[in-house]
């Protein structure tokens, strides 16, 4: 069982153990006392834990909103003398779908009237 | 003044976002044609280019910053700088290090004009299944997992929290982070280390840590 109070020869690799990494591997006389130890081999075990779900936050990105994109392009246009007056390509898809969509609602309407019986 | 807080939407599922970077050090062709044809002044290029990387480069301002709004500032400035300076781009460096390098510059700046800030973050239910045909209830773990590191780590000062999310979310040396953060390569390694004990004590606490955790 791990002890709840951290002992003074861990106290004293702490800085070592959050230090590894890809570039950084522990020195033999650290790596003896983890290799004894079993509170150390747990802090070690979270602190590659910690890494790797740190590394997987970088693919799961934020979600951006859809005016991020022309308003940078805006800012560019504004910076290369251009007129800014850019729709992003999401914000275009978007008005297509509404305006789509608002067709087939009048089509289906006509469509409607014509088939409906006179009087 | 301050701002209220923003709502954090985490895309779990990577096809979700189509424009991210491969983060395998082996580059694209297609990006490689793409960031030269940039270089040589080609705008359609830079506005190509600005479509594919958007989302991740908001991705790391929004960690630097810990707000949506200062985020899209941020990724704007960062763009308009990265427009400027794209043809002393050597080409020595991956095109998203470069990029991230610039975020982390402009996000550096705006912060300390900003002051110390800081926003809270709630976390949306509407967060989608990453791996549909994994173990549901492990894909479960895995996102409240990475919502509870997100939250730790806007829980952190802002000079902890940009040494880490530069060096271990977006994997740019240690040096390009001394370098973008104005610090010595010394002192950014040891507020990446005080990050990740600070990050291990709150999420992966042995027992007696968690007595301080907040």
């Amino acid at each position: 069982m791990l002890s709840e109070s951290r002992p003074a020869a861990c106290d004293a690799v702490a800085d070592d153990l959050a230090a590894v990494d890809e570039q950084y591997v522990l020195s033999p006389a650290v790596g003896a006392h983890v290799e004894s130890c079993l509170r150390c081999q747990a802090e070690v075990a979270g602190y590659r834990r910690l890494r790797r779900t740190l590394r997987s936050l970088a693919d799961h990105p934020v979600i951006v909103s859809p005016q991020l994109e022309g308003e940078i392009l805006a800012r560019l246009d504004v910076a290369d003398g251009r007129p800014a007056a850019r729709v992003p390509v999401a914000a275009a898809a978007t008005i297509g779908s509404i305006a789509a969509a608002a067709g087939v609602i009048v089509l289906a309407a006509r469509h409607r009237r014509v088939l409906r019986p006179a009087g | 003044m301050t701002r209220a807080p923003h709502r954090l939407h985490i895309v779990t599922d990577p096809s979700r976002n189509p424009g991210r970077f491969e983060r395998s050090n082996t580059a694209d062709p297609a990006m490689t044609a793409l960031v030269e044809r940039a270089v040589a002044g080609e705008r359609e290029a830079f506005d190509e280019l600005v479509r594919l990387t958007h989302r991740d480069a908001f991705g790391l301002a929004f960690r630097l910053t810990g707000n949506e709004e200062d985020a899209s500032d941020v990724v704007q400035d960062a763009y308009l700088r990265a427009y400027r300076s794209i043809s002393r781009f050597r080409g020595d460096a991956r095109f998203s290090t470069w990029l991230y390098r610039i975020v982390a510059n402009c996000a550096s700046t705006f912060n300390s004009r900003k002051g110390r800030q800081r926003t809270e973050v709630l976390f949306d239910d509407d967060v989608v299944e990453a791996h549909p045909d994994r173990d549901p209830e492990q894909a479960v773990e895995a996102t409240a997992l990475r919502q509870a590191l997100d939250a730790a780590i806007h829980d952190l000062p802002p000079r902890l929290r940009s040494v880490i999310v530069l060096r271990d979310v977006y994997d740019l040396p240690h040096e390009a982070i001394a370098d973008e953060l104005g610090i010595s390569v010394s002192a950014a390694k040891v507020r990446l280390h005080r990050a990740r004990r600070r990050l291990r004590e709150q999420v992966f606490p042995l027992p007696g840590e968690n007595l301080h955790a907040v």
